[in-house]
């Protein structure tokens, strides 16, 4: 199951940091998503603590202080549902809400949300990291856009712009289609939500790359992140210290 | 209430809840964009009636309801 463009990356610029955004675009869409694995255990294993280690240089103070402890299972797609309603049930989840009014909620449109309290990789860890380093680096969303756009109409906007301009909000444009081939049921759900947090994942690494302003990707945390999806294995933050890459056993 | 307005709003919303959160274009109707949560599939969408708030799933797009000129559900 791999994403597709609509456009060559090769094709388009994106200023300073082209080279790396192509290929990290080449890299998104060479996912075989769920597929078995292409690597061995080890190499997603060095991947991930590599991920880890550029956290902890640009953002030590979100990390626990004791080394995380990464393994690898594999399995199939009821054990996906599992770990995913783990994850999911992990605080900083909102209390139990369900349908619009819970979703209203968690966006501040409704009753007031308590700011998360407890560990959380994808909203403690990285969205934060990634925050601070593009106030560091002085970038927006919005300003990307309109320089992307140039003197375009933005309501005109192609898909290898990336963005989308609504007025002054700069939104996400550009997901590789995906197809999620899975057998309906909760294994099925479950690769879909943990496929659109992963894109996330995968819209945050180029979000990095363009706020740095140069090709030079060693210094980005979501590039050895965004390597382990290539190579088939799915990171789950089970707690502050502990993370499975779950990878497809096949079958 | 205009649909850039609503965005905007959303978009304030969204990153007091989630410091970085950011909001995608997760499809579109004939009349715009449809902008919200890529994990949860739930965003706004501008309609001849106004605006709603809808739930995609891969192609589909499912009603949810309209929303008020203050960002609630009516």
């Amino acid at each position: 199951m791999k994403g597709t463009l609509d456009f060559d990356p090769a094709a388009h610029g994106w200023g300073p940091a082209t080279t790396a955004i192509r290929t990290m675009l080449d890299d998104w869409v060479s996912v075989d998503w769920f597929a078995p694995p292409r690597s061995p255990p080890a190499r997603a294993t060095r991947l991930f603590e590599e991920h880890v280690a550029r956290v902890r240089q640009v953002a030590p103070d979100l990390l626990p202080d004791e080394p995380i402890d990464v393994r690898v299972t594999a399995g199939d797609f009821t054990q996906l549902a599992s770990l995913v309603a783990h994850v999911r049930a992990m605080p900083p989840t909102p209390p139990p809400t369900s349908g619009l009014t819970g979703f209203l909620e968690r966006l501040g449109l409704g009753a007031p949300t308590p700011p998360p309290t407890t560990f959380d990789w994808k909203f403690g860890v990285l969205k934060e990291m990634l925050r601070r380093h593009t106030q560091r680096q002085g970038w927006s969303r919005e300003a990307e856009a309109r320089r992307i756009l140039g003197d375009r109409d933005p309501t005109q906007s192609k898909s290898s712009d990336l963005f989308f301009l609504v007025g002054d909000t700069a939104l996400w444009r550009t997901m590789p289609k995906v197809d999620i081939d899975v057998p309906s049921g909760e294994g099925r759900d479950a690769a879909v939500w943990y496929h659109a947090a992963a894109c996330v994942d995968f819209s945050e690494c180029i979000e990095w790359q363009l706020a740095t302003g140069t090709p030079d990707t060693r210094g980005n945390p979501f590039v050895p992140l965004v390597r382990c999806y290539v190579a088939g294995y799915y990171p789950v933050v089970l707690g502050p210290g502990t993370v499975l890459l779950w990878t497809f056993a096949g079958g | 209430m205009r649909f850039e307005d609503v965005v905007a709003s959303l978009r304030r919303a969204v990153a007091s809840v989630l410091p970085g959160g950011r909001i995608y274009v997760l499809g579109a109707t004939p009349y715009g964009p449809i902008v919200g949560s890529l994990v949860s599939g739930i965003g706004m969408a501008s309609t001849l009636g106004g605006v709603e708030v809808v739930r995609v799933e891969s192609t589909r797009i499912t009603s949810l309801g309209p929303c008020g000129f203050d960002g609630r559900q009516r």
